[in-house]
């Protein structure tokens, strides 16, 4: 097990697409979640009606450091996601376009240890992830705090590391999703493309028709999905600025976090049920 | 199996078949035997089945039917697999890692410590590009770093999958030479080929595949079967008929010359009766039927090859 975590280390840390895939994360986080995000929020004409007691000041609050693990946990269920699960798919479905399946696997680990040795690595390096995300917002959201002089107020410890894990649990369910993805097709193209179309559309288009209905079942079924479950925990760590109507969160943030884990668990069992039963031709 | 047929036999399969569909069978009941310390050429034409079998016997694909023991364990066993070495089909690594980070990976995978990378690297002769990209790798090297990669457990048993495809004749000298260093002590080597020279100059023994089934096994002697004579006299027909009233149908006319299925030694024993009956002898020699005509008797023309 050791030298399985060893050879996947080796692989996967020297792998350039897995710092592209954090450099890209990163830039999407500084540019779009905080620098054109909070110019185009100051750049509101005031005339414009933002809500019952809504100002641009609350808005403008939003990325300034006392909400910044909002705005990284609301990276992670979505951007973060889709960049977990192609690095899924990078560090499986590649083995198998390059045949290098067959040469590890005939080195003898045994096949379960290499997953075992895969799935460890990638969960390192989404600690990475989070962290660097992290950083970056903090950091991103202590300069526009600066530079619109707002006083600098951190959330609490404990909140910054609840957030940290919440991330790394969403960021967990897209890499295994796109493992999973990659054991079942065999390539990368396939489980890319239909990874991203499930996180980014098929999940949200499908619960949105059927809320039309109305029906209580819908909102039931909503509980046991990843996309309804990753907003619903980044929703428990409340609100940078409380809007009337707002929606009541679909679950707790516990209960959130327990559906997430059951899915990472049932994407690794599956994973590996595919992994030993497959024939690597 | 036994475990003392396991001892004398690093690879022995019982059975072994692999069907993938309805129409395909890939492997139909192979029974194989490879000796312990011999090199032993696993020879068909493309399709035959040979890959499917050797991947069968390092544990990535799964038989239909029967079963095999390869190193003293069941094909895929870790405890197996730490004795073996194998290059199955073509040498696959990671294009962004070095030569020598390729093996670092590789021997993390098999337990093999880090002072064996280049070691092997050494002994594929790689040590000096060893730093660079797998994917600047010419076909030659990629093959030997396969090949090195498959040293890193220092096996006792090699399994190498057509290591000579793709190279040029340089290349191609290069890896028998290689192949025949690494038939040292008692490993034992299975050599999968369709290079007849290849298996002729390095392999002990060999096994004839075709269409899943192993028709033919043994040394090359005996694949090429008894040795002939190769006589042209002159009248050929009244020769054909003195041959034939003392050697019976061990005598054949082809294409004008007469082919003697009697062994060499009898040559000048043939040459007096010839010469004594008034028959001119323009020529008389052994005539090995060479490898290739074996095969291609045994695996048919090349239009008909599975």
């Amino acid at each position: 097990m050791t030298g399985a975590l060893r050879s996947e280390w080796l692989k996967l840390w020297k792998r350039p697409a897995v710092w592209i895939l954090l450099a890209i994360l990163f830039l999407l986080l500084v540019l779009l979640v905080y620098v054109l995000s909070w110019f185009s929020t100051r750049s509101i004409p005031a005339s414009v009606n933002l809500g019952p007691g809504v100002t641009k000041a609350d808005l403008l609050r939003t990325y300034y450091p006392q909400n910044f693990h909002r705005q990284f946990l609301s990276l992670s269920s979505s951007l973060g996601e889709v960049m977990a699960l192609i690095l899924g798919v990078l560090a499986v479905g590649s083995e198998y376009g390059w045949g290098t399946l067959k040469t590890m696997l005939t080195q003898g680990p045994g096949r379960l240890s290499a997953l075992a040795g895969k799935l460890a690595v990638i969960a390192i390096l989404l600690v990475v992830y989070v962290l660097v995300c992290a950083a970056g917002a903090a950091a991103t959201s202590a300069a526009l705090g600066l530079a619109d002089g707002a006083p600098l107020q951190w959330p609490d410890s404990i909140d910054i590391a609840k957030a940290l894990v919440a991330s790394w649990l969403m960021l967990g369910w897209g890499a295994a999703f796109g493992v999973l993805l990659s054991f079942l097709f065999r390539q990368s193209a396939l489980a890319i493309g239909l990874g991203l179309a499930y996180i980014l559309v098929i999940e949200a288009l499908v619960f949105s028709l059927l809320r039309q209905t109305h029906s209580s079942v819908v909102d039931n079924l909503q509980k046991f999905f990843p996309g309804p479950n990753a907003t619903a925990l980044t929703e428990s760590f409340g609100q940078a600025v409380h809007f009337t109507n707002q929606p009541q969160a679909l679950v707790s943030g516990g209960q959130a976090a327990l559906v997430l884990l059951a899915f990472v668990a049932g994407a690794t069992l599956l994973s590996a049920l595919l992994l030993r039963r497959q024939d690597i031709v | 199996m036994t475990a003392v047929a396991e001892l004398e036999h690093p690879i022995a399969t019982s059975g072994l078949t692999k069907r993938y569909s309805a129409h395909v069978l890939a492997v139909d009941r192979l029974e194989l035997r490879v000796r312990k310390g011999e090199v032993y050429g696993f020879l068909g034409p493309n399709g035959a089945g040979k890959t499917t079998t050797l991947k069968m016997l390092v544990g990535l694909i799964r038989p239909t039917a029967g079963q095999a023991v390869v190193a003293g364990h069941a094909p895929g066993d870790p405890a197996g697999l730490a004795r073996i070495g194998c290059l199955v089909e073509s040498p696959a690594f990671y294009p962004y890692l070095s030569g020598r980070d390729n093996l670092r990976a590789a021997a993390g995978a098999a337990g093999a410590p880090e002072s064996r990378v280049d070691a092997a690297l050494d002994e594929v002769g790689l040590l000096p590009r060893g730093k660079d990209k797998f994917k600047t790798y010419s076909l030659g090297m990629k093959q030997r770093l396969g090949v090195g990669a498959a040293l890193l457990k220092e096996p006792d048993l090699l399994i190498l999958d057509e290591p000579s495809n793709g190279l040029d004749p340089q290349g191609m000298v290069e890896m028998r030479d290689l192949i025949r260093q690494l038939r040292q002590g008692q490993r034992t080597v299975l050599l999968s080929s369709h290079l007849l020279g290849e298996v002729q100059q390095i392999c002990d023994r060999v096994g004839v595949i075709n269409g899943g089934k192993l028709i033919k096994e043994g040394t090359i002697d005996e694949i090429r079967g008894g040795t002939s004579l190769l006589v042209v006299a002159q009248p050929a027909e009244r020769a054909l008929g003195l041959l034939s009233q003392r050697l019976g149908d061990k005598v054949r006319l082809v294409d004008g010359e007469l082919i003697v299925d009697v062994e060499p030694q009898r040559a000048a024993e043939i040459n007096h009766w010839l010469v004594s009956a008034g028959i001119g002898v323009w020529q008389l020699r052994s005539a090995e039927r060479s490898l290739e005509d074996v095969f291609l008797q045994l695996t048919g023309p090349v239009g008909a090859q599975p």
